[in-house]
């Protein structure tokens, strides 16, 4: 019998195109799944069972009567939620927002709905996607599945969770720091931050304009190509959003790597920032993987990671701040403590140091497009440790400093991190896989070329065999 | 940062409910924000614009 806990996008896509798998089915399979597992892990802030069960039968009778709308048709989904659905609460997971009600749906929720998704409801976040986890707030902070007690990265902590638990096979995330990448280092799952401009972010809570991208979260490289060929376009009411041709993202998948040159960056996990010894064996195990599957692996260079990290967090800070003040001026104690102090180091800064971090942040993009020219892609860091127990607060803050996700927020460049092994404890180890703006397609080739070779992709959390 | 240092800057920001609430959050806060920014590259030359500069499109039918 199929295991629809575990089943992917793409596998049930073409079960249910085949009439050999109903999406009522697997809806009610996976309702029940999180009926018995949430309770232990947190992955949600509103399940929607009644809503998913209807969007669930409407799919059915309509594939039924041969009008199926594509790979998404009849499959269950999730939102973080800051990403609006109409109707029902946005709540960034903070008392601020505990009754703010989406008057419309995101962008992003309305390409999921007009593809037929299901969509189970909304997930955990870090209050605000930057305050957590936190446990002075309405909704407790999700679990990793990986472990049992351990942090699941943030903020996207809900869809992480949610994936690994096997609850759904595709969730979206949002990253300004790394908030797509971070759940999927730490859960085992895969997480792209597309191109900056490639997904709309209308109708989803800024954290920081000029850093916000909306993210695919899925259980294997080919289901997240496919759910970004559903989320991808431009979008004129969004001012971030690019004018650019949209593409069959999964067109690359399937290609070796035979005549592809990535470049290795050692630097920021092996020099800038030193990683756990099993996360720096298992990334120098990455490159040799890609090497032998054909590609020419050769070491480069980039700016010091801790430049890239101090001016993502000036702009970070600043532009956040600027949406938060009237609520800290007005509510501060509605904030868990943990937003509240992230936030408020923008109070501090000046429009002199904001300005001159999006300076440095021009001249960053350029010495990193130097430092890739006549390369495809280049593998890095995404996480320098496994995932640290969610009640150690000293260790779950230190995976902020520890990671090298930011750059890429800075540049815009699309960046995918998946598993690439387990640490001796069992935990998730992780890669990151960055390619140049609006090749996302080339950076899924390599991904699933790798994927396919290591296959750490299949392990399951025991915890919820 | 000392108290009154506090008090004034939480005066000056409008975050005088923060400040009575918790003014050593505040004072953390700052503090971090002063060392963010002295770990900022100071050589930045005045020829370089930033990021993002006011870019607008070309109206239709306008001279170009």
């Amino acid at each position: 019998m199929t295991d629809l806990a575990y089943l992917g996008l793409a596998e049930a896509g073409h079960l249910i195109a085949a009439r050999k798998l109903s999406p009522v089915e697997l809806t009610d399979a996976l309702i029940a799944r999180i009926e018995r597992l949430d309770p232990m892990f947190h992955a949600f802030i509103r399940q929607m069972p009644e809503q998913a069960r209807a969007a669930a039968r409407t799919a059915e009778a309509e594939i039924m009567a041969g009008r199926r709308r594509g790979p998404m048709h009849g499959i269950p989904v999730g939102l973080k939620d800051i990403i609006d659905l109409e109707g029902v609460p946005t709540t960034c997971h903070s008392r601020i927002f505990v009754d703010h009600s989406a008057k419309s749906d995101a962008e992003v929720t309305r390409r999921l709905k007009d593809g037929g998704a299901v969509i189970m409801g909304k997930l955990s976040t870090h209050e605000f996607a930057i305050g957590g986890p936190s446990f002075d707030l309405p909704w407790p902070p999700a679990v990793n599945p990986w472990g049992g007690a351990h942090f699941p990265g943030g903020s996207s902590s809900g869809s992480g969770v949610a994936l690994a638990a096997g609850m759904m096979p595709a969730a979206l995330g949002t990253d300004t720091g790394g908030s797509v990448r971070n759940p999927a280092s730490m859960c085992g799952i895969v997480g792209l931050k597309p191109t900056y401009g490639r997904v709309s972010r209308r109708g989803v809570f800024p954290l920081a304009f000029s850093l916000d991208h909306v993210g695919p979260m899925t259980r294997s490289v080919l289901d997240n190509a496919l759910l970004l060929n559903v989320l991808a376009g431009h979008d004129p009411q969004d001012p971030g959003s690019a004018d650019v041709a949209t593409l069959d993202y999964a067109a690359e998948i399937g290609l070796d790597l035979k005549g592809l040159v990535i470049g290795h960056v050692r630097h920021f996990y092996d020099g800038d920032e030193k990683a756990h010894p099993e996360q720096l064996a298992a990334l120098d195990a990455a490159a040799d993987v890609m090497r032998k599957l054909g590609a020419e692996v050769r070491e480069i260079r980039l700016p010091p990671l801790q430049v890239y990290t101090a001016c993502n967090r000036t702009i970070l800070a600043s532009e956040s701040y600027a949406i938060h003040r009237r609520f800290l001026q007005e509510r501060p104690k509605d904030y868990g403590a943990l937003a509240r102090q992230r936030i408020l180091t923008g109070a501090g800064l000046t429009a002199a140091d904001y300005i001159d971090a999006l300076r440095q942040r021009a001249r960053l993009i350029a010495e990193t497009e130097t430092a890739m020219a006549g390369l495809d892609a280049i593998v890095t860091a995404s996480s320098m440790d496994p995932a640290p127990r969610i009640d150690d607060a000293e260790a779950c803050a230190r995976v902020y400093p520890r990671q090298a996700r930011q750059p890429f927020n800075i540049t815009g460049q699309p960046a995918l991190a998946m598993p690439a092994g387990f640490s001796s404890d069992g935990l998730p180890l992780s890669v990151q896989i960055v390619g140049h703006n609006w090749q996302e397609a080339r950076v899924y080739r390599i991904a699933h070329a790798y994927e396919h070779a290591t296959g750490w992709a299949r392990r399951r959390p025991p915890t919820v065999a | 940062m000392t108290d009154d240092e506090t008090v004034r800057r939480a005066r000056d920001l409008g975050l005088e409910k923060l400040a009575r609430h918790d003014a050593g959050e505040l004072t953390r806060a700052l503090e971090a924000a002063e060392a963010l920014a002295k770990r900022m590259p100071k050589d930045i030359h005045w020829t370089e614009e930033p990021a993002h500069v006011l870019s607008l499109a070309a109206r239709k039918g306008s001279r170009s």
